[in-house]
């Protein structure tokens, strides 16, 4: 009896170590693009968007990442997620209405006694070695920045020299929230790709109007149904919201095509194992 | 106005009566190990204390701790930031002690240099302040405190911070 638990017991150990392995179908060839959720994602030690967090993002084997970006006064491209410095900095006030000279230096409050600061894209391209070997999701947060055509003129010139200074043409996608400032990049530059970022049937029609490669949604938001919706109009998926090891398989067993996690450990451990 | 500053007067004379009228004699040990949760050494620290004795009711005591917030760098390798929080303090009663403290937490923490791109280690310095309560029972090698530890951080900006200390007496 003693030698059946025992059996018994090996046998539930051996089938709870078993891998999963998924079958993916979608139109990335296949393949879940790995991408980190502003580095190494929320509940990270490392600030969201800063160079330790993308780096060690990078560095532990993620395909990319995606990064928030906003412009300041000056032009200068940031990688910054809130609204205000106020909410996770030593400084106070909005991108767009300071000049990089007023950020640069400016610093997480979070971990304590750190010394990790809110950097440029062009400082944070810099640091990273072959940067068109990885993926890159810009998520642009214009917040209430005054969105005339000037200011979409001087977004989209700072956002084609990154691109094209750093040879990023087919590692970016760049996700927008509206309509103006997809044609706004759209008619200078057709050949970067664009993701819609906004609700599920709004993003769709975007998607189908403008030939957008695909629609950024939230985890929350998706379902078998939609999914295939989407990937039957030839449009792709990529989504967010994965703070758990469940919701990465869950967002795997939708078949999206990138995964932004929170989670990255556990999502290049499942599918990109070595 | 007026009547707040008496109250105030009559809770200053209620806790210094009752300090001075703690008769017991706890036993004296003059060293101290104790784990502190948040508090000056960041998210939590181990640290040495040695207490000095001036008299039945006052001493003071000079702390020596170590903590870290990441043991692995950004590029997967053993490199742990070395925080070394560093105090004096001073703390009045027997049983029921009063703490007042003073000191600076000797940062060495790693960050990405944005000109090469390496991790680079760099020192900071963060001065640090302790209110706080203490209590050691009549006997006992076990101590424990609650206080409020602001800190300056990089002596320029204040974080309200907050500490739960356990300790052992030896």
């Amino acid at each position: 009896m003693k030698n059946i638990f025992f059996l018994l017991a090996v046998v539930m150990i051996l089938f709870s170590c078993r891998k999963k392995e998924f079958e993916i179908n979608n139109l990335n060839g296949n393949k879940i693009t790995v991408l980190g959720h502003g580095g190494m994602g929320i509940g990270s030690i490392y600030p969201m968007n800063s160079l330790e967090s993308i780096l060690n993002c990078l560095n532990l084997g993620a395909d990319g990442t995606e990064i928030d970006v906003q412009m300041t006064k000056d032009g200068v491209l940031i990688a910054y997620h809130d609204e205000t410095f106020d909410e996770s900095t030593n400084l106070s006030g909005k991108a767009h209405t300071k000049t990089w000279d007023e950020i640069k230096g400016t610093r997480y409050t979070s971990p304590i006694y750190s010394n990790y600061e809110v950097i440029s894209l062009d400082d944070l391209f810099q640091n990273i070695s072959n940067p068109d070997e990885y993926i890159y999701f810009f998520d642009i947060k214009l917040y209430d920045a005054n969105q005339n055509a000037d200011f979409f003129n001087k977004f989209n010139s700072a956002l084609i020299e990154i691109i094209d200074k750093y040879n990023l043409l087919e590692s970016v996608y760049v996700e927008f929230r509206n309509e103006s400032s997809i044609i706004a990049l759209q008619e200078i530059r057709p050949d970067i790709r664009q993701f819609i970022f906004n609700e599920f049937e709004y993003g769709l029609s975007l998607a189908e109007q403008y030939n957008i490669s695909g629609i950024t949604i939230s985890l929350n938001e998706l379902s078998k149904e939609r999914v295939e919706l989407l990937h039957s109009r030839g449009i792709m998926i990529a989504t967010f919201n994965t703070h758990s090891n469940k919701r990465n398989i869950e967002a795997i067993e939708y078949n999206v095509d990138f995964i932004q996690t929170d989670r990255l450990k556990h999502l290049i451990k499942i599918l990109k194992p070595k | 106005m007026r009547l707040k500053t008496i109250y105030i007067f009559l809770a200053f004379q209620i806790i210094a009566n009752k300090a001075l009228s703690q008769k017991e004699n706890t036993l004296h040990y003059k060293h101290i190990v104790h784990l502190e949760a948040a508090g000056i050494g960041g998210y939590g620290s181990l640290n040495f204390e040695r207490i000095i004795k001036l008299n039945e009711l006052f001493s003071l005591s000079a702390r020596i701790g170590f903590s870290t917030n990441r043991i692995y760098d950004y590029n997967n390798k053993f490199n742990p930031d070395l925080l070394f929080p560093i105090a004096i303090n001073g703390f009045f009663g027997k049983v029921h002690k009063v703490q007042l403290g003073l000191g600076q937490l000797v940062a060495f923490s790693i960050k990405a240099n944005i000109l090469n791109g390496p991790p680079a280690r760099e020192t900071n310095f963060h001065t640090n302040f302790t209110l706080g309560y203490r209590y050691q029972k009549q006997d006992s090698r076990i101590i424990s405190g609650i206080s409020y530890t602001p800190i300056l951080e990089y002596n320029s900006s204040i974080r309200h911070w907050g500490a739960f200390t356990i300790g052992y007496l030896f």
